[in-house]
């Protein structure tokens, strides 16, 4: 009986390992595939560096050339990054030093409401608060690359905040003590040993962090402008997942146009591999020190 | 013989219970004092008394304990730890390497002269016996030495700030036979310079190293005196169960 159980759930686990598995080479095949015609067409170097985006021939020749658009996604997530990361990182020097167990975990539960709120509402609060003071300080209708990137580090904040903050607790119970013992500041051995040890184990919360701030549409779309252009802080631009929610609405299936908006999905996830990859390969020069 | 430290009627509580009760001794210059006594019976808050840690627990505690002739609390918590250091039971070496992990707490006061620093750096790993060891990869990973070879530097460590006296909770305990005895010797030779007061629960080692030997029961300071005289003829009915593996 016992014997049979564990056989069933076994195979229950191994089932759905191979299934999530299967759908995933699934998706991979299926955006190669509707991506492979656009190619026959638009070489791709043109397709990767051109940055004429024009996919109906109205003016002149049709144009397929996502530079603008692979430069800004690159740019909004990365920036939004590295503004999640370094409020991340001071929130949970905070918790770290200044609250005990029960602040912490009421805090907690406040961050973590961050991260039920859906992105449009996060993109309304972008157009009302956020453009409105760009808006103020000068920026033609207040749409841009900087805002897109603050309002994605708000969406970032709730994970990263958790994980810098765990990884560096457990970093706090090792090594604080040892370092009040030599007399040396709680500051100042959290910026000098806690905080770099725990880099190895942050980096492990920013990578799906990348990926979420790759992949998010809806709050990127509202605020930065949709214009393809070459990113720039205070100027429009526009994501590729930006340009796949909008257009693949009214691209004709099967013409080249829609073939190109897969295309750019495929870059967008090639995209993430390599970034992750690179990630990881720091990660681990991180763990030889 | 001059004592480093006079503790008289130490109390400690933690939430109402109360951890230790009254204890008064004086822990002799250069010597090896040893504090034994059955686990959860307050060695480890003795320690924290004696370089104040026990100030950032909520704990309420009561007494005086004088170094050198300077009532603690007085000090800055910064130059008690400077005076007084404090190794632990799991050795922590932080994550870089052995030159940088000896380097840590003297460039924390402020110093950076290289030459200096190298000197320091030499000197305290000579005395624990680990210079030979690592003197060819001073740049390798701390985290990267075998456990003895940690706790060493760990050791190591807590003399760069030079105190006075030096603390080791259950230093031993995470450690094989041979590095044991490795610390044990080094103990020995530190004891030169510095005072050294050592909880452990291994009495043998108490036996072997200590000058003095402080029995601690229950939060009580149930007897104290010269090594000898308490394992061989120890006063107390307690002592002398505890010593013969009667309890704890
Ligand atoms: N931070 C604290 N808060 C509350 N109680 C504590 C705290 N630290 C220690 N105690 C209590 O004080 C008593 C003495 O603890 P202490 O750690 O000094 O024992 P110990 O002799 O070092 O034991 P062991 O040999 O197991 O290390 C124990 O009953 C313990 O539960
Ligand atoms: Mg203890």
């Amino acid at each position: 009986m016992r014997y049979l159980q564990d056989r069933i759930f076994s195979f229950l686990i191994c089932a759905f390992t191979a299934l999530s598995f299967v759908s995933l080479l699934f998706v991979i095949y299926f955006i190669v595939r509707e991506a492979m015609p656009l190619f026959s067409e638009v070489s791709p170097g043109e397709f990767i560096f051109g940055d004429r985006w024009m996919p109906i021939g109205y003016t002149g020749e049709p144009s397929f050339g996502i530079f603008n658009f692979i430069a800004a996604t690159a740019a909004v997530s990365f920036l939004a990054i590295i503004i999640a990361l370094f409020i991340s990182i001071g929130a949970a020097s905070f918790l770290c030093l200044c609250t005990g167990e029960g602040t912490r975990e009421g805090i907690y539960s406040v961050i973590d409401l961050l991260a039920g709120i859906p992105s449009v509402v996060y993109g309304f609060i972008g157009i009302v608060v956020l453009l409105r003071i760009f808006f103020r300080v000068g920026v033609h209708t207040g749409s841009c690359v900087l805002a897109a990137s603050i309002l994605l580090s708000i969406m970032l904040l709730p994970v990263l905040i958790s994980s810098c903050c765990e990884s560096m607790l457990r970093a706090r119970d090792e090594y604080l003590l040892p370092i009040k013992a030599l007399g040396v500041s709680e500051w100042y051995g959290l910026a000098t040993v806690i905080i770099p040890a725990s880099w190895k184990n942050i980096l492990l919360a920013v990578i799906p962090a990348v990926g979420r701030a790759m992949g998010e549409t809806m709050a990127v779309m509202m605020v930065i402008g949709n214009a393809n252009l070459f990113p720039s802080l205070l100027g429009k631009s526009e994501t590729i997942p930006a340009v796949i929610a909008l257009e693949m609405g009214t691209a004709v299936s099967g013409s080249t146009h829609y073939h190109a908006l897969y295309g750019a999905g495929l870059v967008l996830m090639v995209m993430l591999f390599v970034i992750n990859t690179a990630i990881s390969i720091l990660r681990r020069r991180l763990s030889r020190i | 013989m001059n004592n480093a430290l006079t503790i008289e009627k130490l109390s400690v509580s933690y939430d109402n219970k109360e951890a230790l009760k009254d204890i008064s001794l004086k822990i002799p210059e250069h010597r090896i004092t040893a504090v034994i006594g059955p686990s959860g019976c307050g060695k480890s808050t003795f320690l924290k008394c004696l370089n104040g840690q026990i100030m950032e627990e909520n704990a309420r505690v009561s007494g005086k304990v004088t170094l050198s002739g300077t009532d603690i609390s007085k000090l800055k918590p910064s130059d008690l730890r400077r005076k007084v250091g404090l190794v632990f039971q799991t050795p922590a070496p932080f994550p870089m390497s052995i030159y940088k992990n000896m380097t840590y707490a003297p460039r924390y006061y402020g110093i950076n002269d290289r030459e200096e620093l190298k000197r320091t750096v030499t000197e305290k790993l000579k005395l624990t016996g680990l210079y030979d060891e690592v003197k060819d990869e001073l740049k390798k990973s701390a985290v990267k030495l075998s456990g003895g070879q940690k706790q060493r530097l760990c050791i190591a460590r807590a003399l760069t700030v030079d105190p006075e006296v030096l603390l080791l909770d259950e230093p031993c305990s995470a450690l094989d036979i041979k590095s044991t005895s490795v610390i044990e010797e080094l103990l020995l030779r530190l004891k030169e310079t510095y005072t050294i007061v050592i909880v452990t629960h291994n009495l043998g080692q108490a036996a072997r190293i200590s000058d003095m030997t402080a029995f601690i029961n229950d939060g009580r300071l149930v007897e104290f005196g010269e090594t000898g005289s308490i394992f061989k003829a120890p006063e107390m009915e307690e002592t002398k169960d505890f010593i013969t593996g009667s309890f704890g």
